[in-house]
């Protein structure tokens, strides 16, 4: 695990944020910061991936509502790859994630999604 | 027959000119004999007027005692030695003369039955001035009456060797001065040693010694004196220009003669010699200790399934300190790496050492899971800085979950382990590290049975003792009686077994209990900060896995309670400081978790995007929530139900 308990990448020229291990309002900043520098790259979309995310609470949902917002205004994308556990999927339901942003079951699932998008962010 | 015969008359006349001729004659003979005792009292008389002349003459001191050796003479050297009169002489006799610890040696040579010999006695006798001077004491008794005149029995000289006498006791004195100041590197001991050698010249001695934290006065045992009567010497320690503190030693008798003060001269050299050595021994011993302490974790794990258990006792204040630790800390997998060790060698390297070895585990131990491998890479390190330094360790990780230890020990005294009323040695074993320098280490495991006890030592426990395996033996003896009762620290109680005073050497204890699960529950107090929460999680991943919580059920307890504290962090104490304090145990299929804090708390509104969530999340994540106020503190008080087997 590192650290910062999330690490960014490119797949397939689409920036993808995978959460690993736990993530908490320590790690929440830069959380926010690698967000934002994902966004730079002019993809249409941003996938965040709470598969392999063994911890988050609800410093980590705030980041992600407001990091969706950000996009939005952008007119670009927020897709969530969901994590496995029951209660993690409860925690993004009540707080109206699974509901506000695209969700998929894998990262490439939502990258193959984001590469069938058109670049103004629509389907 | 009738008449007298002519014969007769002759024989008549005989008898009375007999009586006659013999009483003439016993006057003749009284006369002479009376004549010769008034020529012989006369002699005699002469004879002893010749032997006080003869007395008077003579520079030394000569006396003359009766048969109990109470002084009748003394000659003019000993009247003026002794600043007093005859009549003086003679009615005080020698008291008051003699030195009192020598009057008994006085009193032995007029107790003698043999009056032959001459005898030879050292006393000190006191001069006009006070000062006690040693003499050569010289006594012959008369041999009978006839020789004595006026009573006297005793004749005896003095002679002054009191210069002989210093001399010889001044070298032995600060030959044992310097034997005392170098026994030992302990200041205020040997300090104390020498004020009370110096007693022998004084009537009290204090050595003021001056430091960065002010004087420290360091007496002899002996009754200080009142100012007023004292005689007293002053003179300075010094280590060149620098000032160290001073030598004061007083006497109530009479002032300090030039040998005397150059004698306390010599020994104030002395001493100020010792401290410097002693200081500069302290210094780098403090030096060493002080980076051996930097170096040793402050905090071990707070496990719910382990007590830790730590001991690192320094050797005494003569020791060198030596490069051993001790360490124990969590992994991000929930793992425990432990490791004990000891660098050979001793002093400020040593412990420099021992830091940068404990260190190189530290890193090495997140990314390996084999112990021998962890070995081998800090064997690796230390050859590349210095291929003269070696070190016994063992290094392991403890599965807290799965009750296994995997360990690895090159060349260090085996792992103890107290289990069902019996200890046994872990197997396994290797070459010290950096002996060869490509030394490899093979990894053992052995099951941890739950309220067992591990014990990791270094030799320093049982090899200042004569028999090693002896002391092993009773290191097992106390394992099984800590084992037996929980509420017994554990490395503290196994010192104390061995060592009635501090150690010699220094002495590194790492004790882990193992604690059974149904005696499990967490009792943490945590700065409110974000920082602190990690730990928390990682004590309830464990907990979890005690009671054999499934992965979901992990989690629920992870974020429930970790929001909790989130909220008491940003709302309780927003920018203030502040404890959490974190209580979970498990009551039958219910686990109940407490989370208290003593701050401002409120319920965030929800209006607070994403902050506000945090109790959103509580209330679906746990089946009872109830938050109670009691004064300034908050308890947010969960449960959870389970249906763990």
């Amino acid at each position: 695990m590192s650290e910062l308990g999330f690490r960014a990448e490119l797949h397939d020229g689409v920036p993808v944020v995978r959460l690993v291990g736990d993530v908490d309002m320590r790690s929440a900043p830069a959380l926010r910061e690698t967000l934002l520098g994902a966004a730079q790259i002019d993809a249409g979309a941003v996938v965040v991936s709470l598969r392999d995310a063994a911890y988050f609470d609800s410093s980590v949902i705030y980041e992600l509502s407001a990091f969706g917002e950000r996009l939005g205004r952008n007119r670009q994308a927020l897709l969530i790859v969901l994590p496995t556990l029951p209660s993690a999927l409860t925690i993004l339901r009540i707080c109206r994630l699974s509901e506000r942003y695209d969700s998929y079951a894998s990262v490439e699932e939502a990258v193959s999604s984001v590469r069938g998008r058109t670049l103004d962010g629509t389907r | 027959m009738g008449g007298y015969e002519a014969g007769d008359v002759g024989i008549f006349y005989d008898w009375r000119l007999g009586v006659l001729s013999l009483i003439v004659a016993l006057v003749v003979a009284l006369l002479a004999v009376t004549t010769r005792l008034r020529i012989r009292h006369a002699m005699l008389n002469a004879s002893l007027q010749r032997l006080r002349v003869v007395a008077e003459a003579n520079p030394s001191i000569v006396w003359t005692a009766d048969l109990a050796g109470n002084l009748l003479f003394g000659n003019a050297a000993l009247l003026e030695y002794a600043g007093v009169t005859l009549d003086e002489l003679s009615a005080n006799g020698w008291h008051g003369l003699v030195h009192h610890s020598d009057r008994a040696a006085l009193n032995g040579i007029f107790e003698r039955s043999d009056p032959d010999d001459g005898t030879v006695v050292e006393i000190r006798l006191r001069r006009a001035d006070g000062a006690y001077r040693w003499h050569t004491l010289r006594a012959r008794r008369l041999r009978d009456k006839a020789q004595a005149r006026g009573g006297v029995r005793w004749v005896g000289s003095c002679a002054d060797v009191h210069d002989r006498n210093f001399a010889a006791s001044m070298t032995s004195f600060l030959a044992e001065a310097s034997e005392l100041l170098t026994a030992s590197l302990e200041l205020d001991r040997l300090l104390h040693s020498v004020a009370e050698l110096a007693c022998r010249y004084a009537d009290s001695c204090v050595i003021e010694l001056r430091g960065d934290a002010g004087t420290r006065i360091i007496s002899s045992s002996s009754e200080i004196l009142l100012d007023s009567q004292l005689s007293t010497l002053e003179i300075p320690l010094r280590a060149g220009e620098r000032v160290l503190g001073r030598l004061l030693c007083s006497r109530g008798v009479r002032a300090f003669n030039e040998g005397e003060r150059a004698l306390f001269d010599h020994l104030a050299t002395r001493i100020s010699s010792a401290i410097v050595n002693a200081q500069s021994y302290q210094r780098e011993h403090h030096l060493a200790e002080t980076l051996q302490k930097e170096f040793l974790p402050v905090n071990l794990p707070t496990l719910e399934g382990i007590d830790f258990d730590v001991l690192y006792a320094v050797g005494g204040p003569e020791s060198d300190v030596g490069g051993d630790w001790y360490d124990a800390f969590e992994l991000p997998d929930g793992r425990v790496a432990i490791s004990i060790g000891d660098i050979a060698g001793h002093g400020v390297r040593s412990a420099a050492t021992m830091g940068r070895v404990r260190h190189a585990l530290r890193d090495f131990a997140l990314d390996s899971t084999e112990p021998g491998d962890v070995l081998e890479r800090v064997q690796r390190v230390l050859m590349l800085e210095d291929r003269s330094t070696m070190a016994t360790a063992i290094f392991g990780y403890i599965d807290p979950v799965a009750g296994v230890l995997t360990y690895a020990n090159a060349g260090h005294p085996d792992p103890l382990l107290a289990s069902d009323g019996a200890v046994i040695a872990l197997p396994g074993g290797g070459l010290p590290i950096g002996l060869t320098g490509n030394e490899r280490w093979k990894t053992y495991t052995a099951p941890l049975p739950e309220s067992g006890l591990l014990l990791l030592y270094t030799d320093g426990l049982v090899e200042q003792h004569r028999d090693i395996v002896a002391a092993q033996e009773r290191v097992k003896a106390a394992m099984l009686e800590v084992a037996a009762d929980p509420g017994i620290r554990a490395a503290q109680y196994v010192k104390d077994a061995l060592f009635e005073e501090a150690p010699r050497d220094d002495v590194a204890i790492l004790a882990m209990r193992l604690i059974h699960p149904t005696e499990q529950r967490i009792a943490l107090s945590i700065s409110a900060v974000p920082a602190s929460a990690s730990a928390v999680r990682g004590a309830l991943k464990r907990f979890a896995g005690r009671l054999k919580l499934d992965d979901d059920a992990t989690f629920r307890l992870q974020v429930a309670v970790g929001e909790a504290i989130n909220n008491a962090i940003e709302h309780a104490y927003g920018a203030r400081m502040g404890t959490i304090e974190i209580r979970v145990w498990c009551d039958e299929q219910t686990i109940h978790a407490e989370i208290s804090d003593s701050g401002s708390w409120r319920v965030p509104r929800e209006r607070d995007e994403g902050r506000g969530r945090g109790m959103t999340i509580i209330h679906e994540l746990a089946d009872d929530v109830n938050i109670e106020r009691r004064g300034n503190t908050t308890n947010v008080v969960l449960q959870f139900a389970t249906d763990r087997p």
